[in-house]
């Protein structure tokens, strides 16, 4: 007994070390972050991660000037690359500082692992410690980036006595650039995971804490294939990537943003997509509730109605969109036509607004109320019996019977309809790009539709990406209110 | 006697077998496979490439052409889509040949191949496409029988035009002009016209100028240029439905009698007599006030492109060739070029009727020819995104959703945007690795 004790004892230190070894791989990968000058070759040698940047930042200024003396910059002139060291000497000290707090956080959590408690009281400021090294990081990356536009900006000036200098530092067309590694980001989040384990209580008869470091293999794999591409992401915002060349990913800063919000086309994709949304959300589950309620109800053909009904959200979108396309077509379009019978004029649907938005709206109505009609069809019918007979011998009518008891036994369904069709709202795609291609001009585009375009058809990746990112905050907040609000009131139900 | 004639016989045989035996092809070691991605947008060109293709197919048994164009995205959406997904295609039908160029993924064509042609236009010195057509004029097919009817005449000035929309909308019995607007790029046809006629025309370095801050498209020439082409719509001149119907419908709309005119290029002439061939239709360009013409033509960076990768492929390499050179034989060629009503770019002899033949005498007769505003490279290359917001724009003058003014503006802003990483005058986005 005491040797089989002694043999788990060994095997759980065993599968303890591996995992150190993996924290080591994912903690100390911040290292690595400030990797830059890529493709790049300086005259003074400046090359490799930040380390090095601290100590060339030491001796670029004396460089530089001493460039610009030999250049014999005329008087009042100012030198196109000044500041640019000290640019480089804050991203050098901050590459470092956060490197040396993410070490001394390591430590403590490496020592823990083994049994060791270092940090003691003291591990409440790791999610502090934490955000303090992503801000390290951030400082560090954004001078960076303004001494490698100085540079770049300085070599684009054709003037003689500032191309001398610029000559002198730099060298070639490439750009210096950012180079952010795949395992940066991964350290990152490996770090913040720490911090986020530190905050949890040890609790006697709770599941240990230290046991909770067998996530980590599944939230490397996790990490790999979701969160790091979903980072990349919000990286690529920040540059001006085109989507197919690697040369054009520079780091812009919040260029792409500051465009986004002036653009009046991304105003008006907002408008669109806040709209839809909202009619989208409220109507189809009015409809759908109707459509259960009625399905709920009816005597005969109860399973022809409820296929009939759930028939369209069999279609995909595009096949959807195609059929009304051609219904809503103005000159050929079977509506139209049957107007035209009856001595109707016939109607603009997707040639104008608001119609295009309206029909938009009618065909996402028309495909989509079938779903969430089961699901209430299904909270209906389990609702007890017991329930409606009760409320029958207490002389309820028909309709206080379905406001006082059947609607309220439906909350569970409305938080979930309506947290789904607020978030379908918000992502309708196919049916746009079908019916209207986000016309007549940029009129019906969405934020998802005007996503796709700008990324994929306007080669302006970066641009787009930041785009995703801003619908993934609204998406983010609308959600949480919407679940938050209705999770409220389900429990008061 | 007998004798003798069968021996000539023979010798003749060998003597012509001598030749075929001298240019003998060099085929693939195995057979291959070449995905494939057609530029075309309408019916008619991609009926053309599929007979080319299974042509070919059974002329070189071991290659296989697999068309891998989507059906529902532009040129460049598609060929990006394919690209984020690994699948860029070996052999394209080439649009924005310096993007792609840039961006790597398209190789420099054989020199074999490009001696095939005439006048091949180089990017940066090097040739990385097989142009396939020579463009002809864009200009107005319209009804003849509903013209001699009315007693209406070609127009010779753009006051004449206007006089003879407004006769046709006044008659009642059709839409004067019907336009394909649900598809983006068939804006481009009378954008493209109008652009000429008043803005290159005006200053022929306009795309230029803009990069380096000269012009604006606020100026008072371009809202001159783009108040008259939206007045075509905004007059009534063009069928009411024209924001859902396609660029493949506007045919049948002039054969059907439910409109008299349409813009666009020669290779409408095909559409219209699949659509009708006892149909009987004529053929003008736009002039300006002044009764002067300014065309679009010439050979532009369009054509054959291969891939990086097929080119690595010694296999796919040659495949590509022989697909390049058996588009380009004369028979194919011949019958690519009548069934499109494209002007080749070899020598062969082209039977092509009246239509073409007048369009390339209206070429010759133009003041100016051109290159279409979003084929041109060099320091007026426009950024790729700008075109297709462009038309997108002319949407929405056309509704009248914007005012030319604020739609320009929107322009000028978006400009200001793209050229932020793109601009050619400065080199700003242009990295050739």
């Amino acid at each position: 007994m005491q040797s089989d004790k002694k043999r788990r004892g060994i095997w759980q230190q065993a599968v303890r070390l591996a995992l150190s070894m993996l924290l080591i791989m994912c903690f100390l990968m911040p290292m690595f972050t400030m990797s830059a000058w890529k493709n790049v070759t300086l005259k003074n040698g400046l090359k490799g991660n930040g380390i090095t940047m601290l100590s060339a930042a030491q001796t670029i200024d004396s460089q530089l000037a001493s460039i610009v003396r030999k250049a014999k910059l005329e008087e009042g002139m100012t030198s196109p690359v000044s500041g640019a060291g000290e640019k480089l000497r804050v991203t050098g000290i901050a590459t470092l500082a956060g490197l040396i707090v993410s070490a001394v956080m390591f430590l403590m959590c490496f020592a823990e692992i083994l049994g060791v408690n270092l940090a003691g009281k003291r591990r409440r400021l790791f999610p502090i410690l934490a955000l303090v090294v992503v801000a390290l990081m951030g400082l560090g990356m954004w001078n960076f980036t303004a001494f490698a536009q100085t540079i770049k900006d300085a070599a684009a000036v054709t003037d003689e006595a500032f191309a001398k200098i610029t000559g002198k530092l730099y060298q070639g067309d490439a750009v210096p650039e950012m180079k952010i590694s795949v395992w940066a980001y991964l350290g990152i989040l490996g770090m913040l995971a720490m911090a986020a384990l530190q905050l949890l209580p040890e609790k006697k008869g709770a599941m240990s804490r230290s046991l909770l470091w067998f996530v980590v293999p599944a939230l490397t794999m996790y990490s790999c294939f979701v969160i790091f591409p979903a980072l990349s992401s919000v990286y690529l915002g920040f540059t001006s990537y085109d989507g197919i060349t690697e040369a054009s990913m520079r780091f812009i800063g919040l260029d792409n943003y500051r465009n986004i919000f002036a653009s009046a086309r991304f105003h008006s994709a907002t408008f669109n997509t806040i709209c839809i949304a909202a009619v989208f959300t409220v109507f189809v589950n009015v409809i759908a509730l109707m459509l259960a309620v009625a399905v709920d109800k009816v005597r005969w053909g109860k399973n022809i109605f409820r296929s009939a009904f759930y028939l369209p959200v069999l279609i995909s979108g595009i096949i959807a969109g195609f059929i009304w396309r051609i219904m809503f077509n103005y000159s050929f379009g079977v509506i139209n036509y049957v107007f035209g019978l009856l001595g109707m004029e016939s109607v603009k649907f997707i040639d104008a607004m608001p119609n295009a938005l309206l029909s938009i709206i009618f065909v996402l109505l028309w495909k989509n109320a079938g779903y969430y009609m089961v699901i209430y069809l299904a909270a209906l019918q389990s609702i007890s019996p017991d329930l409606l007979e009760a409320a029958s011998i207490d002389g309820a009518n028909g309709r206080q019977t379905f406001f006082h008891v059947t609607l309220p036994m439906l909350a569970g369904s409305f938080t979930i309809n309506l947290t789904l069709a607020l978030i379908n709202g918000l992502k309708v795609y196919d049916e746009i790009a079908i019916l209207t291609d986000g016309g007549p001009g940029f009129s019906t585009e969405t934020i998802t539709y005007m996503i796709y375009k700008v990324a994929f058809g306007e080669m302006r990746q970066g641009y787009g990406t930041a785009m995703a990112v801003i619908l993934f905050l609204i998406i983010l907040v609308l959600g949480g209110f919407q679940s938050t609000m209705l999770r409220k009131r389900e429990v008061q139900v | 006697m007998k004798r003798l004639i069968a021996l000539m016989i023979a010798l003749m045989m060998l003597l012509a077998a001598v030749p075929a035996m001298a240019e003998e092809q060099i085929l693939p070691s195995d057979d291959v496979t070449l995905t494939f991605f057609a530029g075309n947008g309408d019916v008619k060109g991609n009926e053309v490439t599929e007979t080319i293709i299974a042509k070919f197919e059974e002329e070189y048994p071991m290659i296989d052409v697999v068309n891998v164009t989507p059906t529902s995205s532009s040129f460049s959406e598609g060929l990006k889509s394919l690209d984020a997904v690994g699948e860029f295609p070996d052999i394209m039908e080439a649009r924005d040949v310096p993007m792609w160029v840039r961006a790597g993924k398209i190789a420099e064509v054989d020199p074999e191949l490009i001696a095939l042609v005439n006048n091949p236009p180089a990017f940066n010195g090097k040739h990385y496409c097989v142009p396939t057509k020579s463009d002809a004029p864009l200009g107005f097919f319209y009804n003849k029988a509903y013209f001699a009817e009315k007693g209406f005449e070609e127009p010779k000035t753009y006051q004449e035009f206007l006089d003879l929309c407004e006769a046709i909308k006044a008659d009642g019995q059709m839409a004067p002009i019907v336009v394909g607007a649900a598809d983006i790029w068939h804006m481009g046809f009378s954008w493209m016209t109008w652009y000429i006629n008043y803005v290159t025309n005006t200053d022929p370095d306009f795309i230029k100028h803009l990069y380096t801050g000269e012009t604006k498209w606020t100026d008072d020439y371009v809202v001159d240029c783009f108040t008259k082409y939206a007045d075509i719509f905004l007059k009534g001149y063009v069928e009411e439905g024209f924001m859902s119907t396609s660029d493949s419908q506007i045919a049948s709309f002039l054969v059907t009698g439910k409109a008299a005119m349409f813009i666009s290029g020669s290779h409408m002439v095909a559409n219209i007599k699949d659509a009708d061939p006892s149909f009987e239709f004529g053929w003008f360009p736009l002039y300006n006030e002044d009764g002067a013409l300014n065309t679009w033509g010439g050979a532009g960076l369009n054509g054959w492109m291969y891939s990086v990768d097929c080119a690595a492929d010694e296999d796919k390499l040659i495949a590509a060739k022989l697909f390049i050179e058996f588009y380009l034989r004369d028979d194919n060629y011949a019958y690519v070029c009548s069934t499109m009503s494209m002007l080749p770019v070899t020598n062969v002899v082209v039977d092509f009727g009246e239509h073409v033949n007048e369009m390339v005498e209206v070429q010759k007769a133009s003041e100016t020819v051109e290159q279409g505003w979003n084929s041109k490279w060099g320091e007026n290359e426009i950024p790729t995104a700008f075109r297709n917001f462009s038309y997108k724009i002319a949407q929405e003058w056309a509704t009248g959703t914007k005012t030319i003014e604020q739609g320009l503006q929107e322009m000028q802003t978006e400009w200001d945007v793209e050229t932020q990483t793109f601009n050619p005058v400065t080199g700003v986005g242009i990295v050739t690795e």
